[in-house]
């Protein structure tokens, strides 16, 4: 049964992927500037100028000439294949570049939203638990902080103190060269925003089960309290925090997006972003196309999150 | 003194310091060993065809024929001596003999045309092939150590293009790797040899012990890599993480007062920023409007308040640095003067009574060019002009104004000491880096400026040509096709361990090939 509502769900994944995929070659195309110029390598400071000549044989060696029905179809066929091209600017093979950056964002993004998920959950429970007392204002007066503070300010924050005035971290470099600390301060500087918006839906969820009935009736009974809390409580109070977690995974992106650039951390964002500054039409496809995968599978994740925990969905 | 005796004095005292490299060693470096490190790799390759950002790191792995000096004067390289120009348009180079590139294989003549076919072939897609396709007719194998240049006409920037856009990487190595070249190793006959490239995150060379010019260099290796943020570059280097840094924005560099372990240096003058104007743009063929944009801004303005001071207006088509400088005995077309501006504009249809004018003004989107962008946007409102200011990348800008899909483009150059840049390209019909149409077909025309323009490029000695030179800039200062904003400073912070590192006269050409390590 579950198996059948997997498959069901990757099937209905792959329009998704598809519409992303088509949606990326045309903003890729759409957007104004000439590949070719890139792939030249021209500098912009006027010293190398463009020759006609020389311009129209790029064009034409890099297929650009071609109608762009043909260079999609001939991108989607190549990429279904897992041959995302050529990089215009870089001479790399697209689907190297963006396989060598998506460890960086995934890993990045797991230790993002594990530390969301236990600090907020953790922040949500003590506030519901100890509504109206001082801890419940600290941890709510957190979270609304957490949920105000722009990523890439809280980012630089971090790395003033942290990196620069007490230098316990390094200020910024890939995992390769520092190791797992390199991370430290990028996954708190993420963590903080989808910390907080869990922390404030685990309080509210809570809040509203645990005046419940059957939470009476669970204390009545003689179990501990943090029984009640945690097996009674949370458990039915988890949905709304999951839809919550699933939606934090694609918001987390835009947030890699700058912590990335600020920490100099060759991940997926890094590239998009250089991709679209640069016109590497063939370089945002892959990127925007790895990340769409990306999505798909999160959300399918999270729905099976769901029917895992509730089995009612799953009828 | 004429250029080309310049050039050989120049010559002739290079010659002596290669000739006692051995003997200067210890001079030159007091202290060996150590990793410089720092920031900015913006190219696809470590090939010898690709233009690098800073462009000073690809004359780390290769040598060209000819070597640019820090006063922009041109010495011999990995050519024995100066060129014998055997007409208009052929020159010979005699090699230096026993210079072995990285992966041990001799550098010789067949290596110079190797290199030299691949660039105007085809075989890579550089930013030099145009120039070179240009002019070049034909390169001759003379014999192992002796190479011929002919060219389809006269070709007065040559030696600056020898000196700046043909180096050389090793035949068998090129072959062997084919498109990963580069990317997956390179070797050339330079200062440091290839270690890993990754396209703009990381870039590692060790010292060439074998290096032609005896002793050095006296570094063990270089790094760089990419910081993106200006701001964490400067944390860098003030923290030690990084040696040198050449790109940051100015608005921060009061961070650098009081830091005692960080040196900043600065070139005068270095980058031209101006506002090419499309003149085939309905309001801007009008030539009143074009001056009164011109008299409406403040490139003063824009020096204090972007550059923290570090910049000079503008006196000359040539920066001050440039042997074609020529201070105009005339300025007023060029500097801000609000009320007549207005009526310039008046007089073309425009302002209050007359049309609304509204023009878009592309420009990048760094920290710099937002500022540069809002107070020239404050300037045109000033005299009544909406400026809707889009930040874009500098390669769509590049694109834009090639295809002449723009208004005003807020553009910044960096040129050489040829009579090229500054004026042939920017003025002439056939000037490559003129998209302001000025001259060209459907653009404003002034066919005495054209004239000059071309007439001025046929020497690279300024002053056989100093009259023609104040003609075309009264022309042009009064014709407006870009309008002259400034010229800006460029600056470099460096640990103050770090001997030996001159800020140039252009951005980026620094040589570390002397440079060392005081720790």
């Amino acid at each position: 049964m579950l198996t059948t509502v997997i498959l069901r769900r990757l099937l209905f994944s792959f329009p998704t992927i598809l519409g992303v995929a088509t949606l990326a070659f045309l903003l890729g195309h759409m957007s104004p500037g000439d590949p070719a110029i890139a792939a030249m390598g021209l500098d912009l400071d006027g010293e190398s100028m463009i020759d006609p000549d020389e311009l129209a044989r790029v064009r034409e060696e890099l297929g650009l000439n071609k109608p762009l029905i043909v260079q999609y179809l001939q991108w989607i066929g190549n990429a279904l294949q897992g041959d995302f091209g050529t990089s215009y600017v870089s001479s790399t093979e697209v689907s190297e570049m963006v396989f060598e950056a998506l460890p960086t964002t995934m890993l990045l993004l797991v230790l993002t939203m594990s530390t969301a998920i236990i600090s907020g959950m953790a922040l949500g429970i003590v506030s519901a638990v100890f509504r109206g007392r001082s801890m419940d204002y600290v941890a709510r007066m957190i979270a609304i902080i957490g949920v105000s503070t722009p990523t890439f300010w809280f980012a630089l924050v971090l790395m003033l103190t942290f990196a620069f005035a007490i230098p316990i971290f390094p200020m910024n470099g890939p995992v390769s060269e520092h190791g797992l600390i390199a991370m430290a301060l990028p996954t708190l500087a993420i963590a903080l925003h989808p910390a907080a918006l869990i922390a404030r839906m685990t309080r509210s969820s809570m809040l509203e089960v645990l005046s419940q009935d059957m939470i009476r009736t669970a204390a009545a009974k003689g179990l501990g309290k943090w029984r009640v809390f945690m097996v009674h409580g949370l458990r039915n109070a988890i949905n709304p925090v999951i839809t919550v977690i699933g939606f934090q995974f694609a918001n987390l992106m835009g947030g890699a997006v700058a912590v990335e650039f600020i920490f100099s951390l060759p991940g997926l964002g890094s590239l998009l972003i250089e991709g679209i500054y640069e016109k590497d039409i063939l370089l945002i496809q892959g990127a925007v196309l790895v990340i769409g995968v990306a999505f798909a599978l999160s959300n399918l994740i999270v729905d099976l999150l769901y029917m895992v925990i509730d089995p009612r969905i799953r009828v | 003194m004429k250029l080309t005796a310049k050039i050989t004095m120049v010559a002739a005292f290079a010659a002596f310091l290669n000739s006692s490299g051995a003997a200067l060693a210890d001079d030159v470096c007091p202290k060996r060993g150590g990793i410089l490190k720092t920031v900015d790799m913006h190219y696809k390759s470590v090939d010898p065809t690709q233009r690098a950002n800073p462009v000073y790191q690809m004359r780390l792995v290769y040598d060209a024929l000819l070597d640019v000096n820090y006063d922009l004067s041109i010495a011999p390289g990995l050519a024995e001596a100066m060129p014998t120009q055997v007409n208009d348009t052929t020159f010979v180079f005699k090699l230096r003999k026993g210079v072995k590139f990285h992966d041990g294989t001799d550098f010789n003549a067949q290596a110079v045309k190797y290199n030299t076919d691949r660039l105007i072939k085809g075989e890579v897609k550089s930013p030099y092939t145009g120039t070179w396709k240009r002019f070049l007719s034909a390169i001759t194998v003379v014999d192992d150590h002796t190479v011929k240049f002919e060219f389809k006409e006269k070709w007065p920037s040559f030696l600056w293009e020898a000196a700046t856009s043909l180096r050389f990487g090793s035949p068998a190595k090129i072959e062997e790797l084919g498109k990963s070249y580069g990317i997956k190793g390179a070797a050339g006959t330079g200062p440091f040899m290839f270690k890993s490239f990754k396209a703009k995150k990381s870039l590692t060379l060790e010292r060439n012990p074998n290096y032609y010019r005896t002793g050095e260099p006296c570094l063990d290796g270089y790094q760089a890599r990419t910081i993106k943020s200006g701001s964490v570059r400067i944390l860098s280097v003030k923290k030690g993480d990084l040696d040198v840094i050449n790109t940051f924005p100015e608005s921060q560099f009061p961070q650098f007062e009081g830091v005692t372990n960080v040196s900043v240096q600065e070139g005068k003058a270095s980058t031209l920023t101006i506002l090419p104007l499309n003149t085939k743009h309905p309001a801007l063929a009008d030539k009143r409007v074009r001056q009164a944009i011109q008299l409406a801004v403040n490139g003063r303005v824009l020096i204090d308040n972007v550059y923290g001071g570090a910049g000079e207006e503008i006196e000359s088509i040539f920066p001050p640095w440039h042997p074609g400088f020529e201070k105009a005995e005339d300025l007023s077309g060029i500097r801000q003067d609000v009320e007549k501006a207005k009526k310039l504009l008046a007089d073309a249809g425009y302002g209050p009574g007359g049309k609304k004018l509204t023009l878009n003004m592309e420009t990048g989107s760094g920290g710099a060019h937002v500022q540069r962008g809002v107070l020239i946007q404050a300037q045109m409102k000033a005299i009544g002009i909406d400026l809707n200011v889009q930040n874009i990348s500098m390669g769509q800008a590049l694109s834009n104004m090639y295809s002449g899909n723009y208004h005003m483009i807020l553009w910044q150059m960096l040129g050489g000491p040829n009579m090229k840049d500054y004026a042939w390209n920017l003025f002439s019909s056939d000037g490559t880096g003129n998209y302001t149409y000025y001259n060209k077909d459907g653009g404003y025309q002034n066919a005495r400026a054209n004239e000059l323009a071309n007439e001025i490029v046929k020497t690279e000695d300024p002053d056989a040509v100093r009259a023609q030179i104040k003609e075309l800039q009264s022309l042009v200062f009064e014709d407006v096709p870009y309008i002259f904003l400034n010229y800006r400073n460029h600056r470099t912070a460096r640990q103050s361990y770090v001997m030996n590192f001159e800020t140039g006269k252009l951005k980026g050409r620094e040589d570390l090939r002397r440079v060392w390590l005081d720790k």
